[in-house]
């Protein structure tokens, strides 16, 4: 079991969160053929925002942050140089992305909206893959991959959402086609969103089973899932699923017509997945069980 | 100085004195927390209790002294992020303190607990071999120390000719991880690796 | 030596114990920044001190562990930097190096402890509340000399006791046991003498209770040597693992002896010791105390079977059945006997009966009966653990019957079941002369000698050398030993007994740190430890390689502590006896006249004693096979007879049966000719256990050699004080490995993190003995300290510590 590793939970959910809110944004914004400069507008530096304050508290992880900027020096072995590497990149593109958007707002910028997105995406990946370590076997298996992907597409589509939905909030009520693309637009969250929670849930037994196989490996190390008990992981579950289910009853509240935005329980849907996730990277990190003496 | 040097540990010796410790204690200065090298109790077993109040049991205990196996395959070399870990044209892993960033990513991997972290310092720090020792043609402090010779060293090849490689035994990880130079000779009551008879029974001390 | 050089000297030494202090304060500091960069230390040069030379200096270990070793302090600007120890020549078995055990190499960490005694000084608050003053060494001396003079004409010379204290025994120059080869024995014995001991703590029970089977004054066995020809190793209660670390000690030479032959392990203990995790073939569980009732039952296996040796049993021994029987002894008092039912008790000692004693199961121990008996050689052997209880007389004597009844007593490969023992070699002691009084009482009951004194008689007290005590325990020397409260039993009853000042007027205490006995002292006076003073160490019994150690003083004194031989020179001027005591000498002009008569004995040596210090160890490889004790008796019992009444070996001691007529014992106290198994109160069958379920011993543990050591930092970090407790114990009381549990009887309650373990057998527990009582205001010891449950109650005939019998309850804290 690992300390406490406060920065790492809140470095990977923000970063995760970051690349989500690229990743779902810039879809939605192709799926929703949005140009008017004005929607979807706060995403990405809300992304910028995020990566960069995930970058800063990753910063308190280390024992000699001065000598971080070497820390991209063993790219062709470490995945924790990839990472760092990989995170760097992402919030420069998405930086870029932000900048022009600002700069010239009548620019789509949509071939660096994707090269950022794709930049989230590989972010994450490989954020996943530094957790693979053959030592540690709960941490081992294609559901840490699952799972941070998982987190990117719901923190990322509940944080595009709520700012979408306070964006919105502004545009006029009853213009058809504004009507017809914010349709089209939450369609898009809305399948993101599913997304997100499937993963989590196929990782689960993954995790589950993964744990099982660790637990008594002659290792004195004790997994924080048995010594805070499963009831942790039941109320992590819980919150999550709370949330989705507001998001999804928002969803179709706008899917149906009857409302343009529901800024407050959209809000409420996030922090209820967000305190879930939080709570899941923190039983992720107390589940580190490494075999060996 | 010679190259890939490994230790050597004969389980049918080591009493878990810990006398190795204490000498890379002292040779080190080891800050609170830090041990460069552990010994580890691997114990278990079960009692059964008679009918007249007698007992059968078939207890098992062994020490291991690890330290860092200064492994062909580190992945505490593979992992560090900065490069600050590294294995010498002799084949010694360590690190250079100039450039850990402190990020405790060798730690996490490395299935020995070689890798320590000082708190203090913000930085990693191991078991370089005595390569100070080394230098002057001295073994390192703790197989120099070792009161029984249970823990001794040399070039691989040469512990390999003379002990042979042995069965891997619990709770020792598949080597396959980090092709570790260490040897060893099992103990009689030797548990095979992956075994769940025994735990390590001694987790405050190391 | 005049009065006026004395001075002089230590006047100068002051000033060099001024000048020590200010740079040791100063290497403090650079110490605590050491730790900080610490990584860098012994890697590159330190920072800040370009071209500070290195010097080594061979040092010694002189605690009271059993084994013996040499040290070797790197000294950078008069700090020891590091501590290593023997690498000399290739270190080959027989030439091998005296490789210091885990304890040796924290030295450093000991020596520059926290609590490390600076300055004399004097009592101010209530005895043992540990408030001291700092006074002068002119003052701690005068008041001591005052004091000193006070009592012996008071109450005579028999109300001054030295203390048991073996902290230093390992030393020839600041030796601090027995009294009679220390300083302090030397000093009183130029005052008319002291009250003195017999017996350790170590060996109250097997020392006293062997030489009536063996006879002679000390029983020793063959050596672990001699293993490489034995077929079967039985160990007792022995853990060379714990008691023995030395890497040029007995550990050593048993691993090295099990790995040359062929022989089978089995150790029967309490626990899976860690001479068992790493030699036994075999762990045989056993309830402490009950060792003699295992060897009944074994014994009853080997006459049913008629597996005994005959010609041996025949030839050699006395009391074995009816035939053999001293005069004056009724009828159904022979060994067979009693074994067979057909004696006093009337009760067959089957395996059966020993099984639900022992706890071990009745097949085991028809198995183990023909095991041995089978084995030709058997080498059987008890350390000191099972003889440390209520009846240990008699469980030490008993153990010996399983090689006397295989006849194993004085061949090759076998041994007489007493501990193992080794070649030596030794220094030249200085004279220490003569102690005028003769009275001695046993090592255990100088507490009831404080309460009860001229109460105390020969036959109910085992006073010797007079009929009753004449005075009551008024002064004590206590120098180098731990034995005021920690060490001895009852910890929380001896504190009382200690702070009444009425009672023991005086306590002086010599010391190097704030023990918990230190806290007892009117006058406590800074001591030097071995690196700070030139010494000389004997080699421990070792089995194939005797040896020498020259410790070379490494740095000056710390503070203001000085040697014991200058203190007892400071008090011997007071007193008058200044030229009795130095004989005109000074402790190196000692030094230099014990290494020449230590030449005598070893023309070898180098011819100036600086060469021996350079040199640091020399050592002996022992020529030929090992020793076997009793070999000429075995082949000849009539031309070389054993020195006992019969001249052969007693297995009915008519001395033993003549003692139980005549001595007044409590209720429940038994003293029998033949080793009988003894139920005991806080026994396995005493009542008590309805309150108070479990047995607790206390046993050896490398953290600590018994307490010395005790407030090592590192030692603690690496092997932390825990109470050892079966997994099913721990269960029924809801106790999980690391919690705090509170360890409790009517003597008084330890908390301490309890080590669940199924290395230690169910209804057992275990407190490793030697931790610091440390009791907070409510009188519960956080320390660890066994002996907080222990008691004061002696064993019948030794009148020792029987610390392994006790009765506790656990519950979590
Ligand atoms: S010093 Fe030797 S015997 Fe002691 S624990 Fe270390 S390896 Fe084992
Ligand atoms: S405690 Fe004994 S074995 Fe250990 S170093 Fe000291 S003398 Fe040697």
């Amino acid at each position: 079991m690992l300390g406490n590793e406060w920065s790492l939970v809140l470095f990977t959910i923000l970063v995760q969160t970051a690349a989500g809110l690229v990743v779902v944004s810039e879809t939605a914004r192709r799926a929703g053929d949005v140009h008017s400069p004005r929607q979807l507008s706060w995403q990405i530096p809300g992304a910028c925002g995020l990566a960069a304050l995930g970058l800063l508290v990753s910063l308190t992880h280390l024992g000699s942050p001065q000598n971080s900027v070497l820390a991209v020096a063993n790219l062709g072995d470490s995945w924790l140089s990839r990472e760092i590497l990989a995170t760097s990149v992402f919030f420069l593109a998405s930086l870029a992305l932000a900048m022009v958007r600002w700069k010239r707002p009548e620019r789509s910028a949509s071939g660096l909206g994707i090269l950022a997105a794709c930049l989230g995406l590989a972010d994450v990946f490989v954020m996943s893959r530094v957790y693979q370590l053959p030592a540690v076997p709960v941490w081992n298996t294609v559901a840490t991959t699952l799972g941070f992907f998982g987190t990117m597409f719901l923190t990322g589509t509940l944080a595009t959402g709520v700012l979408f939905s306070i964006q919105s909030r502004q545009a006029q009520q009853g213009d058809p086609q504004a009507a017809q693309q914010r349709t089209r637009l939450v369609g898009v969250l809305f399948v993101a969103a599913v997304l997100g929670l499937a993963l989590k849930l196929i990782g689960l037994p993954l995790d589950m089973i993964a744990l099982s196989a660790a637990d008594n490996l002659g290792t004195s190390g004790v997994s924080l899932l048995a010594s805070a008990g499963t009831g942790l992981l039941v109320m992590r579950l819980l919150l999550v699923l709370a949330g989705a289910a507001i998001f999804a009853w928002v969803a179709m509240r706008i899917l149906a017509g009857r409302s343009a935005a529901l800024v407050q329980a959209s809000l409420v849907a996030l922090c209820l997945v967000l305190a879930g996730e939080l709570l899941g990277r923190f039983l992720f990190y107390g589940s580190y069980i490494r075999i060996g003496l | 100085m010679q190259k890939r040097l490994a230790f050597h540990l004969d389980m049918n010796a080591c009493t878990g004195c810990k006398t190795c410790m204490i000498a890379c204690i002292d040779k080190n200065d080891l800050a609170d927390g830090v041990l460069y090298r552990r010994v580890s109790e691997y114990t278990g077993g079960d009692w059964i209790r008679n009918a007249d109040g007698t007992y059968e049991q078939n207890v098992f205990s062994y020490y291991l002294s690890i330290s860092c196996n200064h492994c062909e395959n580190p992945i505490c070399v593979r992992s560090c992020p900065t490069t600050a870990m590294y294995k010498d044209e002799n084949g010694i892993v360590s690190v250079n303190p100039e450039k850990c960033v402190g990020c405790r990513y060798c730690e996490w991997g490395c299935p020995y607990s070689a890798p320590q972290f000082n708190a203090e310092l913000g930085i990693m720090t191991k078991c370089d071999f005595c390569r100070d020792y080394l230098d002057l043609g001295k073994p390192p402090a703790c197989v120099a120390a070792c009161p029984t010779r249970a823990l001794t060293f040399g070039p691989y090849q040469e512990l390999l000719d003379k002990y042979g490689q042995a069965q891997l035994v619990a709770p020792l990880p598949d080597t396959a991880i980090t092709q570790p130079n260490l040897l060893f000779t099992p103990s009689r009551k030797a548990q095979p690796a992956g075994s769940r008879n025994g735990k390590i029974s001694n987790p405050e001390e190391v | 030596m005049p009065s006026n050089e004395t001075s002089a000297a230590v006047q100068a030494g002051n000033g060099i114990r001024r000048r020590s202090l200010l740079k040791w304060g100063a290497a403090l500091g650079g110490v605590a920044a050491l730790t900080g960069g610490g990584l860098f230390f012994g890697l590159k040069p330190v920072n800040g001190s370009p071209g500070k030379k290195e010097e080594l200096f061979w040092t010694a270990c002189t605690v009271n562990c059993g084994s013996r070793c040499v040290l070797r302090a790197h000294v950078i600007d008069g700090v020891i930097t590091r501590i290593e120890t023997d690498d000399t020549g290739v270190d080959v078995y027989g030439q091998h190096q005296d490789r210091a055990c885990l304890r040796g190499r924290a030295m450093r960490h000991r020596i520059y402890a926290p609590d490390r005694l600076k300055y004399p000084m004097k009592r101010v608050g209530k005895r043992g509340e540990g408030k001291f003053e700092r006074i002068s060494w002119d003052q701690a001396l005068d008041e001591i000399a005052a004091r000193l003079k006070k009592t012996i004409e008071t109450h005579g010379n028999e109300s001054v006791y030295i203390n048991y204290a073996t902290g230093c025994t390992g030393s020839v120059m600041s030796d601090s046991y027995a009294p009679a080869s220390t300083w302090l024995g030397r000093l009183m014995n130029c005052l008319g003498g002291y009250l003195n001991h017999y017996g350790t703590y170590s060996t109250a029970q097997i020392a006293r209770a062997l030489p009536f089977t063996f006879g002679g004054s000390s029983v020793n066995g063959n050596s672990f040597a001699d293993i490489v020809n034995s077929k079967l190793v039985v160990l007792f209660g022995n853990n060379p693992a714990a008691t023995r670390m030395s890497g040029g000690g007995q550990i050593y030479d048993i691993v090295k002896s099990r790995e040359k032959g062929n022989a089978r392990f089995i150790v029967i203990d309490p626990r899976y010791t860690d001479t068992a995790v790493s030699l036994a073939d075999e762990w045989i569980p056993i309830r402490p105390g009950t060792d003699a009732a295992l060897v009944n039952g074994l014994a009853y296996v080997m006459i049913g079977e008629d597996l005994v040796d005959h010609d041996f049993l025949t030839r050699c021994t006395v009391g074995y059945d009816e035939d053999s029987m001293p005069e004056g002894v009724p009828e159904g008092n022979s060994y067979k006997s009693y074994i067979l039912g057909q004696g006093a008790d009337k009760t067959p000692k089957t395996p059966a009966w020993a099984a639900a004693i022992t706890g071990i199961p009745e097949r085991r121990i028809v198995q183990l009966a023909r095991e041995i008996a089978g084995a030709k050689p058997c080498y059987v052997v008890q350390g000191w653990g099972p003889q440390r209880q209520a009846s240990g007389e008699q469980i030490s004597r008993a153990i010996c019957m399983l090689p006397i009844l295989t006849g194993n007593v004085g061949v090759q490969g076998g041994n007489n079941g007493a501990r193992e023992s080794g070649v030596s070699s030794t220094f030249a002691r200085y004279p220490t002369l003569t102690n005028p009084v003769k009275t001695s009482i046993s090592v255990f009951t100088w507490t009831d000698a404080i309460e009860r004194g001229p109460e105390m008689t020969a036959t109910a007290d085992g006073v010797q050398g007079r009929d009753r005590l004449v005075a009551p325990i008024k002064f004590i020397w206590n120098y180098a030993g731990n034995c005021l409260v920690n060490q001895h039993s009852d910890a929380n009853r001896t504190a009382r007994i200690l702070g009444d000042e009425a009672k023991c007027e005086t306590i002086v205490v010599i010391e190097n740190f704030m023990t918990p006995s230190a806290k007892f002292a009117d006058i406590l006076l800074p001591a030097t430890t071995c690196a700070e003073e030139d010494d000389f160490a004997d080699g421990a019994y070792t089995a194939a390689m005797s040896y020498l150690i020259f410790a070379r003083k490494a740095i000056e004194p710390l503070f203001e502590s000085r040697s014991i031989y200058d203190v007892c020179a400071g008090v011997a001027k007071r007193m008058g006896v200044e030229q009795a005591y130095t004989e005109g000498r000074s402790r190196d002009d000692w030094v230099r006249w014990v290494y020449g008569e230590t030449r005598k004995k070893y023309p070898e040596l180098p011819e100036k004693v600086e060469d021996a210090f350079a040199m640091g160890i020399w050592k002996k490889e022992r020529a030929g096979l090992p020793a076997v004790p009793y070999k000429d008796f075995r082949e000849d019992p009539e031309t070389n007879p054993l020195k006992t009444p019969s001249g052969k070996v007693e297995i009915f001691s008519k001395q033993l049966w003549d003692i139980a007529e005549t001595w007044t014992l409590p209720e429940g106290d038994r003293i029998s000719g033949l080793p009988e198994y003894n139920p005991t109160w806080e026994g396995v069958s005493d009542p008590l256990r309805e309150k108070y379920p479990l047995q607790l011993i206390g046993h050896h543990y490398k953290q600590r050699t018994h307490s010395t050591y005790g407030n090592v930092d590192w030692l603690k970090r690496v092997a932390p004080q825990e109470l050892w407790i079966n997994p099913a114990d721990a269960e029924a009381r809801g106790i999980k490995h690391a919690d705090m549990v509170k360890v409790y009887n009517d003597r008084g309650t330890v908390l301490i993190p309890a080590k669940v373990t199924t290395r230690i057998m169910p209804g057992v527990l275990s407190l490793p003995q030697g931790a610091w009582f440390a009791p907070d205001k409510d009188g519960v010891d956080h320390g660890g300290c066994v002996n907080v449950l222990t008691s004061l109650r002696p064993s019948p005939l030794a009148k020792g510590n029987p610390q392994h019998t006790n009765l506790v309850q656990v519950v979590k804290a």
